[in-house]
């Protein structure tokens, strides 16, 4: 154990040392450049010195990269070619400190080839390392945009899969595995199996590792999937030991599969949503899962400017329901209100889905125009001498949400009606002809629908 | 000097000054984001629109039309009303431990005070309602309704005094000049009733205390003044000098405004300054409110039963009952912003008694108000508030009795209650410690409410701003988090 301590010692090192052979053998190059543009041969001593220096320390640098390599916390795909480029590197630069010792033994292109080679290499291993250490995309992240993408291939995607509905999302295809895919998968997969665990298997990842299962379905506190992820990362069984470590919502994410059984063909409708992860899943996956009312669910493209103010020169009070909403929302007030003015509404017919003829002359024909307005989810007609003749017409609206009839003609004969509407959820029935036992008994019979009858003062 | 510059819209200089800054700017802007260049709308300077609302606002569907704000002036002891704290019974009499207090500024009444002996509240305290919210006997119609109600147990703001927490609560700032809740509304949404003010402010008469209130809570700081809140008073006159003089009938005064109207267009041609079109603003809806005021504050044609409602005060003009029956036929006719202020909360002595009164005065009134509503299908689009500024604190300010003590100012915890659209109903959000002192669960600032507030409006509180002054000002300055858990 003392040994392999001494050796993580020296291995240490490696990030440190690398930076000298770097800068010897950059000096040496430039230093030969200079020489022959000035055609001077004063320098030869110094040149093949610097060459020695460098690689002497790429053969240190080398070795500590080998000791640092064994301790096993960096992933073995990426680490190949900066391992073997590395020792090739310190090969090469031995090579030309041979060569440039008594330079004129050998052919100026042998020379420049070696120059050029060991150029090659250096600026390749220096960005596999810088990779290793900063994780790839590191130097490119920042770059302004059109640089970026012309030069480099953004490794920055967001592996967020555009999911728009809940009941076509696996949560954990979907969701946690791309997670695990991103963050685990590179030390634990069919060739790599730190602490003997494969999570690229299925069956494996439940299997565990050679301290047993990681995974105790319903019980996240006791799964080691979600201890190690979430100790504190100067923990030396934190995980994952080097790169980024899951991020707040990742951890969400896997708390809660975890929580919910740990299974592996569920829908996100299969599973309970709890508070805590409807803002994960709305950040991450752009799945809003709050219930929402209709018009929020469909998109209209903009409505004509030009046929609204038709509409307010009717007297009628327009607003949009929004800067990204083309829904509207429709008033009409007073007593000048006629048959020919509502049924100017049926140009924009699609886009009402409030409104509002409160304490108006409305009438009962009139509101068959009504009928037509396919989106209408509020419809506010108190205070109006509207009967059940209107409440009959409306039963085509199957969107609304909210019917106001309180102060109207209304009688006890409309709440069949009322209560086939398929989407209500609220009516409002004080001081019309309703009865308040009946409309009690509405209420108890559609628990999902809120009648609201008032205060019995009269 | 020349005298004749400032009569100009643009001199010489100004437009080489100008444009050429304004070059700059849009190759930098170009620089910055190319497609931007092109979008049809300039974001920085939006135009009013035809009912004066802001272009692109609300920014998405909003949950309320408007806002009645029932304001405790003074602070109500949240501990003898909603925030239940046995503790303070079992160890009455005995010093608040200096670990809780944990070093927290005191005001100049109680700084000076040898021991800080903790009060348990003299009221029984009963869970009501299906939501099982505790409440004090005090409120016997609000414990009805609790099952309406949002309660916020863990506001906490930053003044520990009345001026600057109340201007904090209304302006986002606790320094005095910046607009009121009430104006930015009035300024990002418009007007729904174009004759009638978008924030009127009713204040309860003859509870002026110790704390006055002043006009500039309801003021429109640096927004155009057309923005600010009008008060209505009872009485003959409800808005001051709104009739006619003796002699002038409507027909004078309707010729009289539009003469007046083209002088001042040609004076506005000339100086450009946008406070005469804020006067012409108001000289026109002074007299849209000459017929249109009268109308709504008289509530003679309100049936018994609703005054049976409201409680018998109702009937006596600038009480709270009567204002809070006012806010009703207001939010009927879609006022946006209805404020009432009640004073009298501030209780250092004689908490027990006082409140009382304070209570009587109120509570009828807030649960009738929230059912008059509910029954008119108005909660729908209406939100109601009450609340003060500040609340508090757990120990008595001057001598503790058996039967009589104070409380001083406590900015680290207080309770406020919402109802209405677009909020959970039948809920509490956040928790005091046992003491009744810190706040251990979800607190929630000042700006945080303030941001809520604004989204139920269907405004992000966060672009609706105006330049003043070289910088854009906000009602929420750089803070707010809309309280996601209590909407609905």
């Amino acid at each position: 154990m003392i040994a392999l301590d001494f050796s993580v010692f020296l291995g240490r090192f490696h990030p440190l040392l690398v930076h000298l052979p770097i800068g010897f053998l950059i000096l040496a190059l430039l230093m030969e450049w200079i020489q022959n543009k000035k055609q001077a041969g004063t320098w030869k001593h110094i040149i093949s010195l610097t060459w020695m220096l460098g690689a002497i320390s790429a053969i240190i640098a080398a070795l500590c990269g080998w000791l640092l390599a064994n301790t096993g916390i960096y992933p073995e795909n990426e680490l190949f070619w900066h391992r073997w480029l590395g020792i090739s590197l310190a090969i090469i630069a031995s090579l030309g400190w041979f060569i440039k010792k008594e330079p004129s033994k050998y052919k100026k292109s042998i020379r420049n080839s070696i120059s050029f080679l060991v150029m090659t290499l250096l600026l390749l291993e220096g960005h596999l390392g810088g990779n290793i250490t900063h994780g790839a995309g590191y130097l490119a992240e920042y770059a302004p945009k059109p640089l970026n993408q012309l030069f480099f291939t953004s490794t920055q995607h967001n592996s967020a899969p555009d999911l728009s509905q809940k009941d076509s999302v696996l949560v954990f295809e979907n969701m946690v595995l791309p997670i695990l895919e991103s963050k685990c998968f590179a030390c634990h997969n069919d060739e790599t199996q730190r602490g003997g665990l494969n999570m690229e298997d299925i069956t494996l990842l439940f299997d565990g590792g050679e301290n047993g299962p990681i995974i105790n379905s319903g019980i996240p506190l006791e799964s080691e999937l979600f201890k190690r992820v979430t100790l504190p990362s100067k923990n030396s069984k934190f995980m994952p030991p080097r790169g980024e470590p899951l991020t707040y919502d990742e951890i969400q994410v896997i708390e809660w599969w975890i929580d919910q059984g740990a299974e592996i063909n569920k829908l996100i409708s299969d599973l309970t949503v709890t508070e805590k992860i409807k803002p994960v899943v709305k950040r991450v996956y752009k799945l809003d899962l709050e219930p929402k009312p209709w018009y929020e669910t469909v998109s209209l493209k903009q409505v004509d400017s030009l046929l609204l103010n038709n509409l307010r020169d009717e007297g009628f009070i327009i607003k949009s329901l929004g800067s990204e909403n083309s829904f509207l929302d429709i008033a009409f007030t007073g007593n000048s209100l006629n048959i020919e003015k509502l049924s100017k509404l049926v140009d924009v017919k699609e886009y009402i889905t409030w409104l509002s003829l409160a304490g108006t002359n409305v009438e009962d024909e009139w509101v068959s125009v009504i009928s037509e307005f396919p989106n209408l989810t509020r419809l506010e007609l108190q205070k109006t001498s509207v009967s059940d003749d209107s409440v009959q017409f409306l039963r085509e609206l199957e969107h609304l949400e909210s019917l106001n009839l309180y102060g109207t003609n209304v009688t006890d004969s409309c709440l069949s009606v009322i209560r086939d509407f398929p989407e209500l959820k609220r009516v409002y029935l004080w001081n019309s002809k309703v009865s308040f036992d009946r409309a009690r008994a509405l209420q108890e019979g559609n628990p999902d629908l809120e009648v609201e009858i008032g205060v019995s003062f009269k | 000097m020349c005298t004749h510059h400032h009569n100009k819209n643009y001199t010489r200089r100004d437009f080489l000054t100008k444009t050429s800054l304004g070059m700059g700017a849009l190759s930098m802007a170009s620089m910055l984001d190319p497609m931007g260049l092109f979008a049809k709308e300039n974001k920085l300077q939006p135009a009013p629109l035809l009912n004066g609302g802001i272009k692109g606002i609300p920014h998405f569907p909003p949950r309320v039309k408007r806002v009645i704000y029932l304001f405790q002036s003074g602070a109500p002891s949240q501990l003898d009303l909603f925030d239940y704290k046995p503790l303070l019974n079992k160890m009455n009499g005995q010093d608040l431990p200096e670990s809780i207090r944990g070093g927290q500024r005191l005001t100049g009444m109680t700084s000076g005070q040898a021991s800080f002996p903790l009060a348990g509240t003299l009221f029984n305290f009963k869970q009501h309602g299906d939501s099982g919210a505790w409440m004090s006997d005090l409120m016997p119609y609000t414990s009805k309704v609790v099952d309406e109600l949002c309660f916020i147990k863990s506001m906490y703001t930053e003044a520990i005094n009345h001026d600057p927490a109340i201007t904090f609560l209304q302006t986002g700032s606790q320094i005095p000049g910046r607009p009121s809740i009430g104006s930015w509304v009035s300024y990002g949404l418009g007007t729904d009733n174009k004759n009638l003010p978008e924030f009127v402010v009713l204040v309860t008469k003859g509870k002026t205390g110790g704390q006055p209130l002043y006009a500039r809570l309801w003021g429109n700081g640096f927004l155009p003044s057309q923005h600010q809140g009008v008060q209505f008073r009872s009485g003959k006159d409800p808005v001051l000098y709104l009739t006619n003089p003796p002699g002038v009938d409507g027909i004078l005064r309707r010729d009289q405004l539009d003469h007046l109207q083209q002088l001042e267009k040609l004076n506005h041609q000339d100086i450009g300054d946008p406070e005469i079109l804020a006067r012409m603003a108001q000289y026109e809806m002074a007299y849209r409110m000459q017929t249109s005021v009268p109308e709504i504050m008289d509530t003679s044609k309100e049936p018994e039963y609703i005054y049976d409602m409201y409680g018998e005060d109702s009937k006596k003009p600038g009480t709270f009952a009567a204002n809070c029956l006012l806010a009703r036929r207001m939010a009927e006719k879609d006022v946006k912003f209805i404020q009432l202020y009640h004073q009298g909360w501030d209780q250092h002595g004689n908490l027990p008694n006082a409140i009382k009164v304070q209570c009587k005065d109120t509570d009828q009134a807030t649960a009738a108000l929230i059912t008059d509503l509910k029954q008119r299908g108005m909660l729908e689009d209406t939100l109601v508030i009450w609340g003060g500024e500040f609340g508090r604190t757990n120990y008595s300010q001057g001598q503790l009795t058996p039967d009589n003590f104070g409380r001083d100012h406590h900015p680290k915890c207080f309770t406020i209650f919402m109802a209405g659209a677009g909020i959970k109903k039948g809920i509490t959000l956040g928790a005091t410690d046992d003491f009744g002192y810190n706040v251990v669960q979800r607190p929630v600032h000042v700006h945080d409410f303030q941001a809520t507030l604004m989204h139920l409006l269907g405004v992000n509180h966060e672009k609706l701003t105006f330049k003043f002054q070289g910088r854009r000002f906000r009602l929420t300055d750089v803070h707010g988090e809309v309280i996601k858990e209590i909407l609905a």
